[in-house]
């Protein structure tokens, strides 16, 4: 059984994929030092992830993706991670990354301070040293940098995958999973300002289950021209099955600016590419928007209450399963990270436990049918 | 959607009074997949019933083997005197026809089979919180074909009957010639099933039992559950 998990962060992301052979793909951290306090409603996504690594005796993950640099991605994640360019975080607790997953914006990106500039000097570390890094798209900087290091592009060919390819190191046959490059694409950190959420990552992940094809598109903080790009694209090259989803992590925090260029009154209208990518939703589908509570009224900041009607009228109208909140899982108080399996059945959004959890007297499930 | 109307009038849910039936108000207060819609009460005669009409949402992957929806509304009946398991109606007009229901007469609600155990055992570690998430357990279970254990017994064709009929394993050979058989029937205790063996009789013997007749019906493969509906 597969499971891909969820955590309530708040507005910011931090997902992971636990495969059937154990193997951990964690995309993004946003740890938020408020959320260490019992009060508050975030996880404590240090002391979850920690205990959890624990628990199944391991020390790391053996993917850490950051789709992008903004801080809802990556807070304090420099605080909970073993990074290898420098000995201050290299303490014993520390998580260990085994392949690192970046944009190349994420090493060509001028005037960055804090965390950002942390993870831009790791990513360009393990770019130097030819291991544990996987960089997505080669803008001609990239190429230029490396000469500037004294490397070749093709020295270091190896370490990086395009958009249109699938990422090595993980297979069906192997892994139960593939990964498909959607974007970025080379021309999103090539210009003359690098737009981060323009040269996100987006990756289209298909497990195979017993032979069950289920299929994740995971798009990070993207907007409606980059999705309108992405489907015309991936069309134009006959491979509607790598837009197909049985699970969509909702760009950006539930922002209408992810399905089209005006909010509306109350129903966010998706541009027509984006509309289609909706309309890939396969029958008990999933969405997940990792983000606050939709709110009831009008805001400026996402979620927005009108792409969460876009969102929620796509799974209907597919008969999909749920548009689920990561901040609303269960509870809003207390939301629970937010957990599907994917089995040879598809995916199961888990509620075990949701439902009579703690006054249950009985250990074993009951068994229906009158013995009479 | 359509929905099978609830039985009895409406009530307060803070005018409840059976304690099982408050305990399932108190659990749905804070169960995140559960929904209370009313509540209900009907009485006849001595009986007295309280009516708990909910939402569920069970755990569902995408490929179903039986139509059980992401929301099913359910009617929960608690009897006064606890005489036997509350009762779960699936109130969707369409709710499929599955294992693990008890029979029920045309045009009523299917009636879920919680337990194998009977009730007097399951009162015993019964909890309001517990039989929702039994309820949602079933919906799920039965969503995916899995409900039934691979070494249970087939569910029994028509449940009104509690006797069992023994019979001689020469009436199922296919050359068996037509037999006129007599039952003794051997209750363990007063007005308990009757278990019934039967055995070969000599059809020139009178007898002034009441005769029983074996028919052998050969039908195609078929999953195992009560009868569709009650005759």
């Amino acid at each position: 059984m597969v499971k891909v998990k969820f955590y309530p962060v708040g507005n910011g992301d931090c997902s992971q994929i636990i495969l059937a052979n154990q193997k951990r793909l964690l995309f993004d951290y946003c740890h938020r030092r408020k959320a260490e306090d019992k009060d508050d409603p975030r996880i404590d996504l240090h002391k979850a992830l920690s205990d959890e690594l624990t628990a199944a005796k391991r020390t790391g993950f053996d993917v850490v993706a950051l789709t992008h640099l903004d801080d809802d991605h990556i807070a304090n994640s420099t605080e909970f991670f073993f990074l290898e360019h420098a000995k201050k975080y290299q303490s014993a607790w520390r998580k260990r990354i085994g392949e690192l997953w970046v944009p190349a914006a994420a090493i060509l990106e001028k005037g960055l301070t804090g965390e950002a500039a942390v993870w831009r000097s790791e990513a360009r570390h393990r770019l130097k040293e030819g291991k544990g890094i996987r960089v997505f798209s080669k803008p001609s900087k990239l190429a230029d940098w490396l000469e500037s290091e004294g490397l070749s592009l093709e020295q270091r060919r190896h370490l990086i995958t395009d958009a249109g390819r699938l990422v090595p190191g993980f297979t069906c046959e192997r892994d139960g999973v593939e990964f498909f490059v959607h974007s970025p694409f080379a021309k999103h950190a090539d210009g003359g300002t690098v737009l981060r959420n323009e040269s996100a990552l987006i990756l289209h992940a298909t497990f195979d289950v017993s032979g069950r094809k289920t299929r994740y598109l995971m798009v990070g903080d993207s907007s409606w021209e980059i999705l309108e790009e992405i489907v015309d694209i991936t069309r134009a090259r006959s491979r509607d099955i790598r837009l197909r989803w049985d699970l969509y992590n909702v760009p950006h925090h539930c922002s209408y600016l992810a399905l089209g260029p005006e909010k509306g009154k109350d129903y966010t209208k998706p541009v027509a590419n984006v509309k289609w990518l909706l309309n890939q939703c396969q029958q008990g589908g999933i969405a997940v928007s990792s983000s606050d509570p939709i709110p009831r009224e009008d805001t400026n900041d996402p979620p927005h209450r009108q792409a969460a009607a876009t969102y929620r009228k796509a799974i209907v109208d597919n008969q999909g399963r749920k548009f689920a909140v990561t901040m609303e899982h269960l509870s809003t108080q207390r939301p629970k990270v937010l957990e599907i399996s994917v089995g040879a059945r598809g995916v199961t959004l888990m509620q075990a436990g949701a439902v009579g959890v703690s006054a249950v007297t009985s250990s074993r499930a009951p068994r229906a049918g009158s013995r009479r | 959607m359509t929905w099978f109307p609830a039985p009895g009038d409406s009530m307060e849910p803070e005018a409840l009074v059976l304690d099982r039936a408050q305990e399932v108000r108190e659990a749905l207060a804070w169960s995140p997949c559960t929904r209370l819609i009313e509540t209900r009460q009907w009485a006849s005669g001595d009986r007295y019933e309280e009516v708990l009409v909910v939402e569920i949402a069970p755990e569902l992957p995408q490929d179903l083997v039986h139509d059980i929806r992401s929301q099913e509304r359910l009617a929960l009946g608690f009897e006064r005197g606890d005489r036997r398991c509350p009762r779960v109606l699936a109130l969707r007009i369409d709710f499929p026809h599955v294992p693990h229901l008890y029979s029920t007469p045309t045009g009523e609600p299917r009636w879920l089979c919680l337990y194998e155990d009977p009730w007097a055992e399951v009162r015993l570690r019964w909890s309001g919180a517990g039989f929702l998430r039994d309820i949602a357990q079933w919906l799920s279970r039965t969503a995916v074909g899995e409900l039934h254990g691979a070494d249970q017994p087939l569910e029994p064709f028509l449940l009104s009957g509690l006797d069992v009929v023994v019979f001689p394993e020469a009436v199922f050979a296919e050359d068996s010639p037509p037999r006129l058989y007599v039952a003794t029937g051997v209750a363990e205790r007063p007005d308990r099933p009757v278990t019934f063996k039967l055995e070969a009789a000599d059809e020139n013997q009178p007898s002034e039992a009441n005769r029983m007749y074996v028919v052998v019906v050969v039908g195609q493969p078929t999953v195992h559950g009560a009868i569709h509906d009650s005759p």
